[in-house]
């Protein structure tokens, strides 16, 4: 029997190191530097930091102490990796759709690991009660208006809908 | 990312503290356990405990730390065991209860700031005692970083051994299954009542930092605590009174803490869903910059047919693979072209001619 604290620490890293690599392999690609398979690792390495997300997120839920989420850190958590996950989603998806991998495409990639690296930051602050990321808000949330929410999913969905229409045509 | 790294100093202390937990000695010993990183802390450490302890009843014990040198961010954490194995150390173990923790927890490491105009820190904790009246050890550990943030410390105290006795039949006491609250909201007044056993009446009083006793209004078993102002703790006690020996419960403590934040989880989980799909619609929107979906092991654009430019030597590709294959029914042109003036279409006609006769003009 394994604690949640514990799988959770796991595939944190296992998220974390995948996210990294991607990132690493995104600047080569913005620098035009480094091996040919760069581009290929970057989006891989993506996939694979994106597909252990899930069992992030599902662990640290029943690692966490308490019931539900009782910390401003927790929230800005939810808030950052949510949208690390779209944005690397995009990228993907942006590739598969025959992309190039340029600098607008490898910045975008590298945005997503930055904010997946700030919520392993904040992860940090909430167990540890220090991290590298000095300037990471600890008692502040900008949570939207439902309305407001439900407004960008539809457009989100829009958004992502018409895209995948118009690549098809 | 490695500015950040090499702006950090190292240490091999906690200096953010684990978080007060219920947990054996082996967990702290994993970090400050390890002589090879870590220092004997300068601290004293003293445990002390009622003089009369009964056998499930509660008790309090205090753990005071003096000459603490800890981390800028002040946190001293202590452990309550009840032996040195590091292992199977808990309290529990050995069938103490914990009611209360310094933090107002039931945890057996507790964390505190140190604060910096005092000479010791005291952590206390209301246990219920085991019902077997033996004696039973109890000891204490602290945890600390450095001011110069560098090694991790850790101190131990004397082993101390508690006798708990077998309370006397009718002793007045609290009912074996009630528990004292322990933590409250600021501005939260509170009302206890009490269970009792063998008790036909009782009083109430509180204090506020080990201050002078102020009496409670006791009604119909129960009595309130004024509200909190501030965050800190509040301890109140009664005098049980009844036919066999009066007791005098332990100081209960009961900490007054910020209202625990709180948040719309629906509009969060909406949120984060809704910025899911912005940003990767955000994303897939920024289309290709040259206009043309291709792969780079799509090579359907370059075969010949829609290659413009490498055909246009034939007169352009839309052209050449859009028309009939023009043939024809004279000889074969020679590989000098058709002779100088000649058509085409004379040449279908005469070309024969003119190959059989430069041919016998060839044999004279």
């Amino acid at each position: 029997m394994i604690s949640a604290g514990t799988l959770h620490a796991i595939s944190t890293e296992l998220v974390v190191g995948m996210f990294v690599l991607s990132g690493f392999c995104f600047l080569l690609c913005m620098l035009d530097k480094g091996p040919e398979v760069k581009a290929n690792v970057a989006h891989w390495a993506l996939l694979g930091g994106l597909l252990a997300t899930p069992a992030a997120i599902i662990t640290g839920v029943l690692a966490a102490p308490g019931e539900g989420i009782e910390n401003p850190l927790l929230a800005n958590k939810l808030l950052l990796s949510m949208s690390a996950v779209g944005l690397a989603i995009g990228v993907l998806l942006r590739r598969r759709m025959g992309a190039e991998v340029d600098r607008l495409h490898s910045g975008m990639g590298m945005v997503s690991v930055g904010l997946i690296l700030f919520t392993a930051g904040i992860g940090g602050e909430f167990a540890r009660g220090e991290t590298l990321i000095f300037f990471i808000p600890k008692e502040t949330v900008f949570l939207f208006p439902i309305w407001v929410s439900a407004i960008i999913l539809i457009l989100g969905m829009v958004i992502l809908g018409k895209s995948a229409i118009q690549h098809r045509g | 990312m490695v500015l950040l790294l090499l702006s950090s100093g190292i240490s091999t202390a906690n200096p953010g503290g684990e978080g007060d937990a219920l947990r054996s000695m082996e967990c702290g010993g994993s970090c400050h356990g390890d002589a090879g990183s870590s220092d004997i802390s300068p601290s004293t450490i003293s445990i002390i405990v009622d003089d009369e302890v009964w056998a499930g009843l509660f008790t309090t014990v205090s753990v005071v730390v003096e000459g603490v040198e800890p981390s800028s961010k002040r946190l001293v954490g202590v452990f309550l065991l009840t032996n040195e194995n590091g292992a199977k150390d808990t309290p529990a173990h050995e069938g103490w209860t914990i009611v209360s923790d310094a933090n107002g927890g039931t945890n057996n490491y507790v964390e505190l700031e140190y604060p910096r105009d005092a000479d010791s820190l005291t952590f206390t904790w209301i246990l219920r005692a085991p019902d077997a009246p033996i004696e039973h050890n109890l000891l204490a550990t602290v945890h600390h970083g450095s001011e110069d943030g560098g090694n991790a410390f850790q101190g131990q105290s004397e082993t101390i051994v508690i006798d708990v006795w077998t309370p006397p039949e009718n002793l007045a006491r609290l009912a074996a299954d009630w528990e004292p609250p322990a933590v409250r909201d600021i501005g939260e007044q509170t009302t206890i009542s009490l269970e009792t056993e063998d008790v036909t009446s009782f009083t109430a009083e509180y204090r506020i930092d080990g201050g002078e006793p102020v009496s409670l209004l006791v009604s119909d078993g129960s009595f309130t605590l004024p509200a909190a102002v501030n965050p800190g703790v509040v301890e109140w006690r009664a005098h049980l009174e009844g036919d066999g020996p009066d007791q005098t419960t332990v100081w209960f403590r009961i900490v007054a803490a910020e209202p625990a934040w709180e948040v719309d989880e629906t509009a969060l989980y909406l949120q984060a869903f809704a910025l899911l799909f912005l940003f990767a619609g955000l994303v897939v929107m920024q289309r290709p910059s040259n206009g043309v979906d291709m792969k780079s092991y799509d090579h359907t654009n370059q075969v010949p047919a829609m290659d413009t430019v490498a055909n246009s030597m034939y007169g352009g590709a839309a052209e050449i693979f859009t028309q009939p294959l023009q043939t024809h029914s004279g000889p074969p042109l020679p590989p000098s072209g058709l002779p100088a003036g000649w058509t085409m279409e004379q040449w279908q006609h005469y070309g024969q001619e003119h190959l059989d006769s430069i041919l016998r003009e060839g044999v004279q």
